[in-house]
């Protein structure tokens, strides 16, 4: 049913409203007011044109009625509501990219000594040694020889302020054996908010009991003995 | 839930994933925040944070810790936004020598710091392939820092430096 006096009346009292997010509730709980009202003067027996009218004279004047919902619904408060949902929406898809990532690959990533061909080696040790370079802890876990002479450090390290970041560890320090031997490291190690890492030193000496690792920088120091199983791999 | 709880639940939330942002992404408010925590993360300082300086997309940190001086550098990130640069760590001051000093070439950014050991030294000088000399009168404490960009079509390494007393005799000279 076309009731063009409702119409002119709702673009007019709309064209008050500075938060255009807000015009379209407005509009329909004002256009139901006025529908519900000419239904109750059609009701007493007055034709549409006359029912809209009277409606819309009962509603009030256009101009008042738009000024005052305009200020009910507060264009900056609007606006910075807007903002604000969009903003929150942008964090949390950052957040689920720098904080869900790495711990989907700290849960998920698996050991490097998973790697170890089983049937190279020719000891295995659990460790269970624990240093602390500022925030930063180092877990030693375990020590694998292989039957190539190779000897593999596993350990793992994280930030004590759990999601803190920065640089990568570089170095777990200098690598020798009780013998005086001083190995050069190939490391690997996996992403994630808890690091694991492989250190693999080549041609480890078989007669070497004690694998020392010292680190000695700006003023940090640490030194971590581990014995070996030398009787095992000595032949 | 009226219209300015709902900004007031924002903005406690926009907090909360703000905090988790930053710390997550190596971003800080601040540089010297990024400073510190680029030096702490890599297992240096903290330093004694002795001059800053603008460069084109972030600062240099020039700093003393124990026998080390070091110029981190800290970069701009999204307009108001601070991350880790470059050259955190320090050089180890020889103290045999009139003028210890280092430098660096970053994405067009050039950078020779030092310190000076010797009190006699009163200006350092430098010059650069292009012939250009830059000099220094005015120290940080016993620090200087000498900045410069390049250009594609000349030469802008460091070729020499010189350390003069107050009468312009040479104290110090080394080439590169």
């Amino acid at each position: 049913m076309l009731m063009p006096k409702k119409e002119r009346f709702l673009e007019e009292v709309l064209s008050y409203i500075k938060f255009p997010f807000d015009r379209e509730n407005i509009k329909t709980e004002l256009e139901s007011h006025i529908v519900e009202k000419i239904d109750d003067y059609m009701e007493q027996g007055y034709d549409v044109e006359k029912a809209e009218e009277l409606a819309i004279n009962d509603i009030g004047d256009a101009k008042e009625i738009g000024m005052e919902l305009n200020k009910e619904h507060n264009a900056l408060l609007g606006w910075l509501w807007k903002i604000t949902n969009g903003m929150v929406v942008l964090f949390i898809i950052g957040n689920l990219f720098f904080v869900g990532v790495p711990f989907f690959i700290t849960f998920f990533s698996s050991s490097p000594i998973n790697d170890i061909d089983k049937s190279s080696i020719v000891y295995q040790m659990d460790i269970d040694e624990q240093v602390k370079l500022d925030n930063t802890v180092i877990h030693f876990t375990n020590i694998v020889y292989q039957d190539n002479g190779e000897l593999n450090i596993f350990f793992e390290h994280y930030d004590t302020k759990l999601w803190g970041t920065g640089w990568s560890l570089g170095t777990i320090g200098e690598i020798t054996d009780n013998l005086g031997n001083t190995y050069r490291a190939r490391s690997a190690c996996s992403a994630g908010i808890k690091t694991k890492c492989i250190h693999s030193l080549d041609n480890f000496s078989k007669k070497a009991d004690t694998l020392i690792i010292s680190y000695d920088s700006y003023n940090r120091k640490y030194k971590v003995e581990i014995s070996l199983q030398v009787g095992e791999n000595d032949e | 839930m009226s219209r300015g709880k709902k900004l007031l639940r924002n903005m406690i939330v926009l907090g909360l994933l703000l905090y988790v942002f930053l710390n997550r992404s190596s971003l800080y408010l601040n540089p010297l925040s990024a400073h510190e925590d680029s030096e702490r993360s890599i297992h240096y300082g903290p330093s004694e944070v002795v001059h800053i300086e603008n460069f084109e997309g972030g600062k240099y940190v020039l700093g003393k810790y124990d026998k080390w001086v070091s110029c981190n550098m800290v970069s701009k990130v999204f307009f108001f936004l601070w991350g880790f640069g470059s050259d955190p760590t320090g050089f180890e001051n020889d103290q045999t020598k009139a003028v210890d000093y280092t430098w660096a070439a970053i994405n067009h950014n050039f950078k020779l710091y030092g310190i000076i050991n010797d009190d006699r030294v009163k200006k350092i000088e430098i010059t650069l392939g292009n012939g250009k000399v830059l000099i220094q009168t005015d120290f940080y404490d016993d620090l200087f820092l000498f900045t410069w960009r390049d250009t594609l079509d000349e030469d802008w390494n460091f070729k020499n430096i010189r350390g003069y007393d107050a009468n312009n005799n040479i104290i110090f000279e080394e080439e590169y």
